[in-house]
């Protein structure tokens, strides 16, 4: 049996069914991010988890042990909260060993303890201040140093890192999956953001009202998602029906009966030179825009809008503007479900 | 020029405004440090012989010692019963604290004379002493304040939040209550105490009806001098004054301080600490860590 096993799990508040019959398994030491859109359900399914939310059907097993019934204190499961709820009342220390004084320890063995997380969370120097003397990427490693000291089975994070400015969140998350490498930790860390998923993840549950519509690795999700909403939700999909594909290459077909195919925005290219097997289209640039390393550029192509992405480089940003013929590999039209 | 002018009129509004809040105070000053004073515009004399027979009244002494302790007692009852009941009704049952809202405003619509008439009717036959009686009814009467305040003080702190986090980290809700909750709204709770405490001291309609004949409190004390002696009256009401005083400038330096507090707890709790464990010696206990701060091989460490 897996780490985590949850199997057929229902939760309804009043009437609204918020989490409709999920079932999923994590292994030990993986960092698994739940993905998805605003109301989706991510956080209740987290604080099912925890168990600071009753659900109505299916089962819950952690190391083999069934914890439906279980109180959240007796799960040895650890939670970072989005606000990080800090103790206003107590000194960094104080609040990082707040679960070892509960457990009665020998002050000096939670000294040693608290020491130790503190030097993994660098935070030596501010041990002795309150948490409204931190700054909030201060305070979050304080808020994990807390849950980690307790050396809980499962680490839940509820979007730990988005009221973050996006500096110390790019580091943030860096840290933060070098600490669940390098102790081994299972995380399950909740985000709205398709990048952080990407960057942090073993693997990625993404939601969509109370459903996991499809878990898989980073890289297996962004070349291979399963349907419309996993494909616009991750990236930026050109999502087309065959119809369009028809439109864009008359001798386009296909003998399966998917209705439905996404092609992501850089793998259409400027058509080469040189004949490689594949589509080649004539297009019409109706706008683009720099974002950066990449220029995104909109064509229309009898009446199909397509979205590419261009290496920002002098030779594109010329080609844009005189080129017409664009090319796509066959193997990047990937076709989803609806 | 015209900002100077408008300066001027704002200054003249509100001197005109503190001599006319100021001079019902400052008259009834003079009189009571007078012991004649009926046709000239100023008292003919200045005494504090009416001061010194109030502190030598033994009535005095004991109103006001009933009155310490009617409203001891009765802050008392209030804090115990009603700090955990809005703790529990916040936390866990936000559609009763919905309705609580509403509830607990409804002894501003019930004057003070019905609620005394109704309480006597209701109970005068009855064996609940007329003392527990009026404690009961003074507890009603701070509903409005303390349901509030305590309910303030939780939703600043983000009490749910920090409940849960507690939780996690192994305590039960007894142990998070106390430990995390109560430390946190203490300030909160001061100051709704004393609000209370001064409402309490000056409550006399309730008290008068109720209990009044045999338990004499300062406002019933005040009331019954007023008609032998005006100017001993007019001793009361200042010495009453000047106690309000010191409890109202008591609340406004605690809120207007509130990161004086937490920083003089700062101090305190460092200065303990460094007591306790000296810092320096700690790394000596832990050889490696000064040179591991930074170093990465620290994070491999196993936890
Ligand atoms: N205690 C509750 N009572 C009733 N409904 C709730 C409660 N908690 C959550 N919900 C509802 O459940 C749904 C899922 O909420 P949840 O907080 O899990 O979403 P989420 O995916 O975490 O969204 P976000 O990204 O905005 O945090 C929402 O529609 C929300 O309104
Ligand atoms: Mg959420």
């Amino acid at each position: 049996m897996s780490f985590i096993s949850v199997e057929n799990l229902s939760l309804s508040f009043g009437n609204h069914e918020v989490l409709k019959d999920i079932s999923f398994q994590i292994e030990e030491g993986e960092l698994i991010t739940l993905l998805g859109p605003s109301g989706c359900g991510k956080s209740t399914l987290l604080r099912v988890i925890a168990g600071l939310e009753v659900f109505q059907e299916g089962n819950l097993f952690l190391e083999e042990d069934d914890i439906s019934n279980t109180l959240p204190r007796d799960r040895n499961v650890g939670m970072v909260f989005q606000n990080y709820a800090l103790f206003p009342n107590m000194t960094i220390f104080e609040n990082i060993a707040f679960g070892l004084t509960l457990k009665k320890l020998p002050k000096d063995e939670i000294h040693r303890e608290v020491m130790r997380v503190v030097r993994l969370v660098n935070l030596e120097d501010k041990i002795d201040h309150y948490p409204h003397q931190l700054s909030g990427g201060q305070q979050q490693r304080t808020s994990l140093a807390r849950s980690l000291v307790t050396k809980p089975k499962v680490l839940l994070l509820d979007e730990p890192l988005s009221a973050l400015d996006a500096k110390i969140r790019k580091q943030l998350q860096v840290d933060i999956r070098e600490l669940q490498k390098t102790l081994g930790i299972t995380m399950i860390f909740v985000t709205h953001d398709q990048e952080e998923a990407m960057i942090l993840s073993d693997r990625v549950f993404v939601m969509s009202e109370g459903k996991i519509v499809q878990s898989a690795t980073p890289a297996d999700l962004y070349a291979q998602p399963k349907n419309q909403f996993v494909a616009s939700f991750i990236g930026n999909y050109n999502i087309l029906s065959t119809d369009d594909l028809n439109k864009i290459d008359p001798a386009f077909s296909d003998q399966s009966l998917v209705s439905k195919y996404a092609i992501r925005s850089e793998s259409i290219q400027l058509a080469a030179p040189s004949g490689e097997t594949g589509i080649y289209f004539n297009g019409k640039i109706e706008n683009y825009t720099v974002l950066g390393s990449t220029i995104r550029c909109l064509y229309d192509v009898n009446d199909v809008k397509l979205s590419v992405d261009l290496i920002n480089n002098v030779q594109n940003l010329e080609s844009i503007k005189s080129q017409t013929q664009l090319f796509i590999d066959r193997n990047d039209i990937i076709a989803i479900d609806q | 020029m015209k900002i100077k002018k408008r300066n001027i009129s704002t200054y003249l509004i509100l001197v005109i405004f503190g001599l006319y809040m100021i001079f019902p105070f400052i008259s009834t000053g003079l009189y009571a440090t007078s012991t004649n004073w009926s046709n000239t515009l100023l008292p003919n004399d200045f005494t504090f012989q009416w001061f010194i027979e109030l502190f030598q009244d033994s009535n005095f002494i004991s109103a006001v010692t009933r009155s310490i302790t009617l409203t001891l007692i009765t802050l008392a009852v209030v804090l115990v019963v009603m700090v955990p009941t809005v703790f529990i009704v916040y936390m866990y049952f936000p559609k009763v604290d919905n309705f609580m809202k509403g509830l607990v405003l409804m002894p501003y619509a019930i004057p003070a004379v019905i609620l005394a008439t109704g309480l006597l009717r209701m109970y005068s036959g009855s064996a609940i002493p007329k003392y527990a009686v009026l404690v009961g009814g003074l507890f009603v009467g701070s509903l409005p304040f303390m349901y509030q305040g305590v309910r303030n003080s939780l939703e600043g702190i983000h009490s749910r939040n920090l409940m849960q986090a507690a939780e996690m980290l192994g305590a039960s809700k007894l142990q998070a209550f106390l430990k995390v909750i109560v430390p946190n709204i203490k300030l909160g709770l001061l100051i709704t105490t004393l609000l209370i405490f001064s409402g309490f001291f000056g409550e006399f309609v309730l008290t008068n009806l109720l209990i009044g004949g045999r338990y004499e409190t300062i406002r019933i004390y005040m009331m019954r001098r007023m008609n032998e002696n005006g100017h001993l009256a007019s001793a009361v009401m200042v010495a009453y004054f000047l106690l309000l005083i010191v409890i109202s400038l008591v609340i406004t330096r605690i809120t207007s301080s509130k990161k004086g507090v937490s920083n003089s707890l700062f101090k305190r709790k460092k200065r303990k600490q460094e007591q306790v464990i000296p810092p320096l010696s700690l790394k000596q206990l832990e050889p490696a860590a000064t040179s591991e701060v930074k170093s990465n091989n620290e994070k491999r460490r196993k936890l």
